[in-house]
C-alpha cells in the first residue's frame, strides 16, 4: 500500500527512529496493519464461502425435496426453476454471487419464503448475543479474578475450592447444568422463569449456564500463567522497590499473564453470536443457533450460506480484535510488516 | 565508622517436602555506612537468601526467617517491621539489584514508568512526575538519550542498559544500603566492566553502602572493602580486601583463590576443589569443609570450629586455628605487597 508511505512518519526526525522504530507512528502503523488484515479477511471469508457453497450442494437432498414429493412433474420442474436449483451448481454460484456484488442481498430462505436471510440472522444473532457476550464477559472476568486469586493462594484452601468449580465447569454437560439449573431456581426456589423469552429475569439463568463452561477455562488458563508470572524476577524487583503484594498484582501481574487467556477469547465471543444450540432449546430462546441447525436438515442453501459466512466473519472479527488487543498488552509483540 | 546494618545469628530455612533445607545457618555481620562488603561464595551457598534476608522477601516462597534471627537497620528493628512498615522500608532504605537484567524488569511496562514506581511509592508524588524524576536518575545511571528512553520498553534496550535501569530503579529513592545480587553474572564482560565502574562511581556519589554478592573473586578484589567467605549457610572467613586475599587462613577460601585461573599458568593444570557441598536438609555437626578439605582431622568432623579474630578485622573459623593444630603452609604463593586499601 505504497500510499500510507507517503505520510510522513519516516521523515520525523527525533533522532531517536533507529533505536525504537516501534514507537514511532504506531497508531497509523496500527491502522495500516488493521485494514490489510480487513482484506485478507475478505479473502478468507470469500474462500470459505466459496467452499461452503459447493459442499452444501454435495449433500444428498435440497431445500424442495421433501416439498416436491408428491407433487406433479411439471409442478416440481416449475418448482426447481423459480428458485434457480434446476441449474448447474457454477451458475447458481454465479448468482449467488451477483446477488451480494449488486443487490448486497443472500436472497430469501427456501423453506420459509418470505423470510430475508440477512433479517433472520440480524434479528435472532442479536437476541443469541445478548445472553452469549453477557455470558462470555462474566466468564471473562470471574475466570480472571477466580484463576489470580487461587494463583495466588496456590496449594491452599481458596485454590482448592477454585480448582473444584473449574473442574465441574469444564467437565459438566451443558444440558446437565442447564437442567440441574431449571430444577433449582425454578422448581425448588422458584426464583426465576422456567424457560421463554422476554423479561430480563428470563435471561439470568441461560447466562448463568452459559459462562460456567468458559468461566471454568479462564480460571484454568489464568491459574497457570499467573503461577509463571509470579516467579518471575520482575516481580521479586517489584516487592523490592516495597510495593505491597496487591499493588504488585495490579500493576505488574496482571498484564502479564492475560495473554493466554485473551487467545482463547477470539474463538468464545465468535461462539456467541451463532448461539449455543442446547442452551437456546433448553431455555427455549429464539437464538440463532436452532435456525442454523434447522437450516441445515433442511438443505435451505441460502439460510446456510448466510449463517456460514456470518459466523466466519464474526470469527475472523474477534480473531482480529484480539490480536490488536495482543498489541496494546504486551510491547513485544510486532505488528506484521514492521521491519519493511 | 558508623555502623548502618546489624544482622546477629541469621537463619533462614525453605520448607520442602523433603524436609527444612536450612540455607543459612546462624551468620552475623555488620555493613558500616558508605561500605562495600562482599558475599563470596559457590552456588546454594546462602548468599543470595543472605541477601534476600535482609529486606524479608521470602513473602510467597517457602523460605522462612527463623525466630533469634536479629536484623538491624540504622536503628530499625527489621525483624518487627509489620507489613506496612516492611513495605514503607523496601526501596526507601535499601534498594536491590537482581541478577540478571533480562527477566528483572517487567516487559509490559516502559523503564520510565518502572523507574518512577519507587518514587511513587515512597514518596507519593504522581506518575507523571515521578516519570520527570526518573529521566534524571537515567542521566545518573549514564544512559544516553534519558529523556526519550524512559518512553522505551525493556525489549528495547541491551542488557547492560537494562542493569542501569535495574540500577536507577534500586536508587531511586536514594536507600542507605544497596544489594546487588550478582549483578554481573549475566552480563559479558566488557558490560561487567562498564557496570561495575558505573556502581563504584555512584558509591562515592552518593554515599551508599552496597552489599555485593558474587561468586567472581575478580570482581571482589577490585571492588569491595571487606569480604566474607561463605560456605553452606555459613561465614568461613571474613576480613578486609588484603586480609582475604594475602593473608588468608580457611582452606575453602585458599581452594577458591587456587580456582582462579592465573596469567602465566598455561600449560598447568586449573585446581579445582574436589567433592560436593554438604546436604543442606541435613544437621552439620562439623565442620561443613571437613569432607571436601585436604587438611581435615578428627575434631574437624565431630565439632564445629569457634570463630578465631586473628586481628581486628580478619576472622577465621577453622580448626587450624586452634593452638594444638599442626601448623600448615598456604598452598598459594603470596607475592607483593598488601594492595592499596
Amino acid at each position: 500500500m505504497p500510499f500510507f508511505h507517503t505520510v510522513g512518519w519516516k521523515q520525523k526526525s527525533h533522532g531517536f527512529e533507529s533505536v525504537f522504530p516501534a514507537e514511532i507512528g504506531k497508531g497509523r502503523k496500527m491502522i495500516k496493519y488493521i485494514l490489510r488484515r480487513i482484506l485478507y479477511m475478505l479473502l478468507v471469508l470469500f474462500i470459505v464461502t466459496t467452499i461452503t457453497f459447493f459442499l452444501m450442494h454435495c449433500i444428498p437432498g435440497d431445500p424442495l425435496t421433501a416439498l416436491v414429493q408428491k407433487l406433479p412433474e411439471q409442478t416440481k420442474i416449475n418448482y426447481y426453476a423459480k428458485y434457480g436449483l434446476d441449474k448447474p451448481v457454477i451458475e447458481q454460484y454465479l448468482v449467488f454471487l451477483k446477488g451480494i456484488f449488486t443487490e448486497g442481498t443472500l436472497g430469501e430462505s427456501i423453506r420459509f419464503p418470505g423470510r430475508q436471510v440477512l433479517d433472520t440472522i440480524q434479528r435472532y444473532a442479536g437476541f443469541s448475543s445478548e445472553i452469549g457476550l453477557v455470558a462470555v464477559l462474566i466468564g471473562f472476568v470471574v475466570g480472571i479474578i477466580l484463576g489470580t486469586v487461587s494463583a495466588i493462594k496456590q496449594n491452599r484452601l481458596p485454590d482448592k475450592i477454585i480448582s473444584i468449580i473449574a473442574i465441574l465447569g469444564i467437565s459438566l454437560p451443558v444440558f446437565l447444568l442447564a437442567s440441574l439449573f431449571q430444577y433449582l431456581f425454578t422448581v425448588k426456589w422458584p426464583l426465576f422463569p422456567t424457560l421463554g423469552w422476554g423479561t430480563p429475569a428470563h435471561k439470568i439463568l441461560p447466562i448463568l449456564c452459559m459462562s460456567f463452561s468458559p468461566l471454568a477455562t479462564y480460571t484454568r488458563y489464568m491459574r497457570s500463567s499467573v503461577l509463571d508470572v509470579i516467579n518471575q524476577d520482575y516481580i521479586t524487583m517489584a516487592e523490592a522497590k516495597g510495593m505491597s503484594f496487591s499493588q504488585v498484582v495490579r500493576r505488574h501481574v496482571l498484564r502479564n499473564s492475560i495473554l493466554p487467556s485473551l487467545t482463547i477469547l477470539g474463538p468464545n465471543i465468535a461462539d456467541v453470536f451463532t448461539g449455543s444450540f442446547v442452551i437456546e432449546s433448553i431455555f427455549a430462546i429464539p437464538g440463532l443457533g436452532s435456525y442454523y441447525i434447522t437450516a441445515v436438515n433442511d438443505r435451505d442453501f441460502p439460510m446456510i450460506i448466510g449463517c456460514a459466512m456470518f459466523y466466519t466473519g464474526i470469527y475472523i472479527l474477534s480473531l482480529l480484535l484480539v490480536d490488536i488487543l495482543y498489541v496494546i498488552i504486551d510491547p513485544r509483540i510486532r505488528l506484521t510488516g514492521d521491519s519493511n | 565508622m558508623e555502623r548502618l546494618l546489624e544482622v546477629e545469628n541469621l537463619r533462614v530455612s525453605f520448607h520442602t517436602y523433603a524436609g527444612d533445607v536450612k540455607a543459612v545457618r546462624g551468620i552475623s555481620f555488620g555493613v558500616d555506612k558508605g561500605e562495600t562488603l562482599a558475599l563470596v561464595g559457590e552456588s546454594g551457598c546462602g548468599k543470595s537468601v543472605t541477601a534476600k534476608a535482609l529486606m524479608r522477601l521470602f513473602d510467597r516462597t517457602s523460605g522462612e526467617i527463623l525466630e533469634g534471627s536479629k536484623i538491624r537497620f540504622d536503628g530499625t528493628d527489621v525483624m518487627a517491621l509489620d507489613k506496612k512498615a516492611l513495605h514503607a522500608f523496601r526501596g526507601s532504605q535499601i534498594g536491590m539489584i537482581f541478577q540478571d537484567p533480562m527477566t528483572s524488569l517487567d516487559p509490559t511496562m516502559t523503564i520510565g514508568k518502572q523507574v518512577g514506581e519507587t518514587l511513587v511509592i515512597h514518596k507519593g508524588i504522581s506518575m507523571r512526575d515521578a516519570e520527570a524524576q526518573a529521566v534524571e536518575l537515567l542521566r545518573m545511571v549514564e544512559i544516553p538519550n534519558p529523556e526519550e528512553r524512559v518512553k522505551a520498553y525493556p525489549h528495547q534496550l541491551s542488557g547492560g542498559m537494562r542493569q542501569r535501569v535495574v540500577i536507577a530503579t534500586a536508587l531511586a529513592c536514594n536507600p542507605k544500603l544497596l544489594i546487588a545480587d550478582e549483578p554481573t553474572t549475566a552480563l559479558d564482560v566488557t558490560i561487567q566492566a562498564q557496570v561495575l565502574d558505573l556502581l563504584r562511581d555512584l558509591k562515592v556519589r552518593l554515599g551508599t553502602a552496597i552489599i555485593l554478592v558474587t561468586h567472581d573473586l575478580g570482581i571482589v578484589a577490585d571492588f569491595s572493602d571487606r569480604i566474607q567467605v561463605m560456605y553452606a549457610g555459613q561465614i568461613v572467613e571474613e576480613g578486609t580486601k588484603n586480609d582475604i586475599f594475602k593473608r588468608c587462613l580457611h582452606p575453602y577460601t585458599w581452594a577458591l583463590l587456587r580456582s582462579i585461573p592465573q596469567e602465566n599458568a598455561t600449560g598447568t593444570t586449573l585446581y579445582s576443589l574436589t567433592g560436593t557441598p554438604p546436604d543442606l536438609l541435613l544437621d552439620i555437626h562439623g565442620c561443613p569443609f571437613a569432607s571436601r578439605c585436604e587438611y581435615c582431622m578428627q575434631i574437624c568432623r565431630q565439632k564445629m570450629p569457634e570463630r578465631t579474630e586473628c586481628s581486628g578485622t580478619h576472622a577465621v573459623s577453622c580448626w587450624l586455628m586452634h593452638p594444638m593444630a599442626p601448623k600448615v603452609e598456604c598452598p598459594i604463593p603470596r607475592g607483593g605487597d598488601d594492595a592499596r586499601e
